[in-house]
């Protein structure tokens, strides 16, 4: 009763490229030599560049990947195409969704990004990028939830920074001892002096 | 390739890929180190590299800068080139002023530098890698400094620059240069006990590394330990390069670890998230290494689990395993239908987070709808009631105004709705839900956003071949074809093509083939091809007045004669000769069609064939005597290609039968020096048997030889055979299937094909043209017609001398004719056929000899087959 029995359901590839087809983020779930990888992008990059701004995100035809049964998604973004190939079984109008949840990721996590930030930012790019896709499905497309695993993850960074980062985990280890609480916790009134707190000065 | 003995063993002699390094620095030297070496003009072809045209002047160091100007970031650029194609000098070092530097200028600098480097190495690969503030790569890569190139196992460099080094060397990656180094660091970095370095380190792996034995073990090993480890982020991260590699290895050595994680109590949300979509990988690449198990019953409970996330995950993972073994996981439907429902009533708020522009859970929506579509609709009452309910809902939704203005929220909406219409289409019991997708997909074809009309008109398509929705999907007939007329996308006219093919029967056949014809002269050449076979099977399998086929096919030709492929003017003939009702027509069509100044050689091929054939028809009318046309057809022969002169030839030889007036001037052509000693072998063989056949052979003779072609055996249409090949088996399958039950008066009834033959006839998706390769067993009948039947007597009386002589050929031989005659002695007959290599007639005589040689005029000039 299954109504296809295709062997992979996947998206096959996450390619960001720049308006000069310049690859900025090039992310291949199914094993490719490295010269057809660079052979796809640049076919991709021409089959999308053109296209019109205003015509439909689908678009079938790249050679490489495939062939007919997969499906070049892609939105535009100022100066960067993201465009995801998956297969034809997937839910298209999904995956449009998927690639604004990723950028708009992208955003919060670099606050207002730019080509720039997938430049210098290349490993964070691919961190959130395996937040929302893993090994070409779809892992989390909750916003919220992708942020605060990037946020965490920032956070262990820091932690890790060793000495560099001493200066900067004394500050926040200041900041995190909240001192106006305390006092308001001290009730003069009674008897029972309350602090909540003391086990992190100890 | 890459394994670290090798790796080593590069480093040993020095970097087999030199990095060299020439680092932005406070401190300016002279330009003298960098305007070394003649300049070149050629343009560095790598990736990532500019052109470089300007002058060795642009090559200023400091002193250009102002001492105030702008202090820009500095970079680092990395010159990469090959050992093999230094040719002197290895290193060179080159300090660019960092006052100087933007980023662009310093690409254009060190463009430069590249260019003087042509002088050294033939390709030399510049890039440039931008990095803030730090000036150590010369340190890492250098051969100068070979005692650090060592990413991890020189505890000189800290975690930091070993993070960054990984981290650039995925940047040259990305940039499109291969990566020949610094694997085995990487490796290194995964039993880091920090995050980052193991984060990083896994990052390296999923993108670069190939299935590479050795380094894979080490891998798995790091793996394995991170797995084992209980802390919920490195499970994350291993779980993430399992199912990012996914290869075979991988699976063997985890498949079994996997279930045990998902279904453990104490797993962490996230952690089962990424569980389940690493077991789903890994039972994609290599299902047979996936135990089945008791956790299968403990997976389809996740769909209940509370975090959303998880049920996405279990959702997509049940999915797939749901297409192969249906029956372990039948449990699901009823929990993905409360699921789904839960979802679809619920406020849009209520989900929190995973509402996206006022949608709730778009995207686990769509899977549960996936989900269902692997099951027939469910058989409990309640469960289908609450079904049904669910996608009511969900087209009621489609109905009310939006929440947003935002493009988001319209699509994930109807990402939803377009998957519950797919249930809809796949359940196919439904009639009124049926008709309500289709209303509603009605409502799109004419939606300003282009997206959807292109979705809507993709779903018809399948909708179309449902019994019930089928003459609803009619009635939007005029939409499509005014889509087809106007759209400015070539994948929305794509889909209208296809959707016309659909929703084509008997009562708009006529009109949808016109559209499409007269679409065709204006079509995209990438579907024109697909557009010529999609006419010529409607136009034959609609038609009702074959004239009309005719027409059809002769305007195709015109229209687009080169995108007419063999099988389509193949198929033409075939039916022409099959219907004896149609065949003065066609003569006369095909004859009035040449008579155009330019014409298509397909057509050229189609009238050739016809008038050979049934020229006789209409060669009564003076218009269109014998010789005129002769002269006619000859007047197209110079300006064919080889393949068409030799039917032409074919043709001239059946006029020699049909028209014996024509003889004389038939056999001057033939023997004119360009057809008798034409260079062509095919060619000149043809005249010289043809001529010689029309010298010596009796009319009776020529009468049997050049006998009209018998009715081919019914089998599949090589056309749609094509047509399947090219889309993909599936597709077609599908709607010529559904179609073939509601049609089958259309093409059963008219057809004068014998019940034996289609029998034995198999249809083959490669089934060849005309029957040649699968023969049917023996000539199962007289020949039709004239020709005496001869042949059988002949074959059943010397059946004992002609199976030796000819082994196997009866398999070539479609059909026999009996050449012998009174005049003759009876040794030899004869089998004309139609070769589909060359589209031509073959004279094959298989000789049985009897007795002593055999004579038909002269042996020399036959092709003897023996």
């Amino acid at each position: 009763m299954p109504r296809e029995a295709g062997p992979a359901k996947m998206i096959q590839a996450i390619l960001v490229f720049n308006n000069h087809g310049k690859p900025r983020l090039v992310r291949f779930y199914q094993r490719f030599p490295e010269e057809i990888q660079q052979q796809i992008v640049r076919e991709t990059f021409h089959l999308v560049l053109k296209r019109d701004d205003n015509i439909c995100n689908f678009l079938e035809g790249g050679s490489l990947i495939g062939g007919a049964d997969y499906k070049l998604i892609y939105r535009h973004y100022a100066t960067l195409y993201f465009v995801f190939c998956v297969d034809s079984s997937e839910s298209e109008l999904g995956i449009l969704d998927l690639i604004q949840v990723f950028v708009e990721t992208l955003d919060k996590c670099f606050e207002n990004v730019c080509e720039l930030d997938l430049i210098f930012h290349m490993d964070k790019v691919h961190y959130i990028l395996q937040e929302v896709v893993m090994g070409g499905m779809v892992l989390e497309t909750n916003m919220n939830e992708i942020v605060a695993q990037i946020e965490a993850q920032n956070r262990l960074e820091k932690s890790e920074g060793g000495l560099s980062a001493a200066p900067a985990r004394a500050v926040s280890a200041v900041k995190n001892i909240n001192l106006p609480e305390i006092p308001r916790n001290i009730n003069i009134g009674d008897l029972n002096i309350k602090v909540p707190n003391l086990s992190q000065f100890v | 390739m890459r394994t670290p003995s090798r790796t080593a063993h590069r480093r040993a002699r020095g970097l087999s890929v030199r990095v060299c390094a020439c680092v932005v620095r406070a401190r300016a030297r002279g330009p003298a180190s960098g305007a070394r070496g003649p300049e070149s003009a050629r343009r560095l072809r790598a990736p990532g590299l500019l052109g470089v045209t300007a002058a060795p002047a642009l090559f200023q160091p400091a002193a250009e800068a102002a001492p105030g100007a702008r202090r820009c970031r500095p970079g680092v650029c990395v010159l990469l080139y090959r050992k093999h194609q230094i040719t002197s000098g290895s290193v060179m070092l080159s300090s660019v002023s960092e006052q100087a530097l933007s980023h662009r200028r310093a690409e254009k600098r060190l463009s430069i530098l590249g260019q003087q480097y042509q002088s050294l190495c033939v390709h030399a690969q510049l890039m440039v890698i931008p990095h803030r503030g730090d000036f150590d790569l010369l340190s890492f890569l250098s051969p100068a400094a070979p005692q650090s190139a060592v990413l991890g196992g020189d505890k000189a460099l800290d975690g930091y620059s070993k993070k960054k080094y990984v981290c650039k060397l995925l940047f040259i990656f990305l940039l499109g240069h291969d990566i020949d180094f610094g694997h085995m660091e990487a490796v290194n970095l995964l039993s880091s006990n920090r995050y980052t370095e193991k984060q990083i380190g896994y990052l390296f792996i999923s993108v670069l590394v190939n299935s590479n034995s050795e380094l894979i073990r080490l891998i798995n090993n790091a793996i394995k330990n991170d797995l084992a480890s209980r802390n919920p982020t490195f499970m994350g991260l291993a779980l993430h390069c399992i199912a990012n590699v996914g290869s075979r290895e991988m699976a063997e050595a985890f498949a079994g670890e996997i279930p045990k994680i998902l279904v453990a109590g104490d797993t962490m949300d996230s952690v089962k998230q990424s569980a389940a979509l690493c077991l789903l990988r890994l039972y994609r690449t290599s299902p047979d290494l996936v135990p089945m198990g008791d956790w299968t019953s403990r997976v389809v409970h996740l769909l209940n689990d509370q975090h959303l996330g998880v049920v996405t995950a279990a959702t997509s993972l049940i999915t797939t395993l749901a297409q192969k073994n249906p029956e372990e996981f039948k449990t699901s439907v009823s929990l993905a239908v409360s699921r789904l429902s839960r979802i679809v009533t619920s406020a849009s708020t209520d989900l929190q987070d995973y509402t996206y522009y006022f949608v709730p859970a778009p995207w686990l929506s769509v899977k549960l709808l996936r989900l269902l579509q692997c099951y027939p609709p469910p058989e409990d009452p309640a469960v289908r009631g609450r079904l049904t309910e669910c996608l009511e809902t969900i087209l009621n939704k489609a109905q009310e105004p939006p929440k947003s203005k935002k493009v988001q929220h319209s699509n994930a909406k109807n990402a939803v709705l377009f998957e519950a219409i797919s249930l809809i289409i796949h359940h196919d019991s439904e009639p009124n839900l049926l008709v309500r997708a289709c209303n509603q997909l009605g409502q799109f074809l004419q939606h300003r956003e282009t997206n959807l009309r292109y979705l809507a008109l993709e779903s018809m398509c399948t909708l179309a071949s449902s019994e019930f929705s089928h003459e609803a999907v009619k009635t939007h007939i005029e939409t499509v074809i005014n889509a087809l007329k106007t759209e400015r996308d070539v994948s929305v006219r794509q889909r209208a093509v296809d959707l016309l093919y659909a929703m084509c029967d008997r009562s708009n056949a006529q009109q949808i083939v016109a559209e499409m014809l007269s679409y065709l002269e204006t079509a995209d050449y990438s579907i024109r091809e697909e557009i010529v076979l999609k006419v010529a099977i409607l136009a034959e399998k609609y038609a009702v007045d074959y004239t009309w086929y005719v027409d059809t096919i002769l305007n195709l030709i015109r229209i687009a004669g080169d995108y007419v492929s063999e099988e389509v003017w193949y198929r033409v003939i075939q039916i022409v000769i099959n219907r004896d009702d149609v065949q003065g027509y066609a003569a006369k069509t095909v004859f009035e069609a040449l008579q155009a100044p330019a014409c298509h050689e397909n057509l050229v091929k189609v009238g050739g064939y016809i008038l050979g054939e049934f020229g006789n028809l209409i060669a009564g009318d003076p218009r269109s005597s014998p010789l005129i046309q002769f002269n006619l057809l000859h007047s197209k022969f110079h300006l064919c290609s080889v393949p068409t002169r030799a039917l032409l030839l074919s043709t001239y030889i059946k006029f020699v039968n049909l028209f014996p007036e024509v003889k004389a001037t038939i056999q001057d052509v033939l023997r004119s020096d360009s057809q008798l000693k034409n260079a062509d072998v095919e060619l000149q063989q043809r005249a010289v048997e043809y001529l010689r056949l029309s010298t010596v052979a009796s009319t009776d003779i020529l009468a049997t030889v050049l006998e009209e072609m018998p009715p081919f055996p019914e089998r599949e249409s090589s056309i749609l055979a094509k047509l399947k090949k090219k889309k993909g088996p599936s597709t077609v399958t599908d709607l010529e299937e559904s179609k073939r039950e509601r049609s089958i008066d259309v093409n059963g009834g008219p057809e004068p094909v014998p019940a034996s033959t289609s029998a034995a006839s198999t249809p083959s998706p490669s089934a060849d043209l005309l029957g040649l390769g699968a023969a049917p067993p023996a000539p199962t009948g007289p020949p039709p017609s004239s020709g005496g039947g001869l042949l059988v007597d002949v074959f059943s009386d010397s059946a004992s001398a002609v199976a030796p002589l000819a082994p196997g050929s009866e398999d070539n031989f479609a059909r026999f004719w009996d050449i012998s005659s009174g005049y003759y002695p009876v040794q030899g007959f004869a089998c004309l056929d139609f070769d589909v290599a060359t589209q031509g007639y073959h004279m094959m005589f298989v000789w049985c000899i009897v007795e002593g040689p055999v004579a038909l005029g002269s042996a020399a000039c036959m092709r003897e087959v023996a």
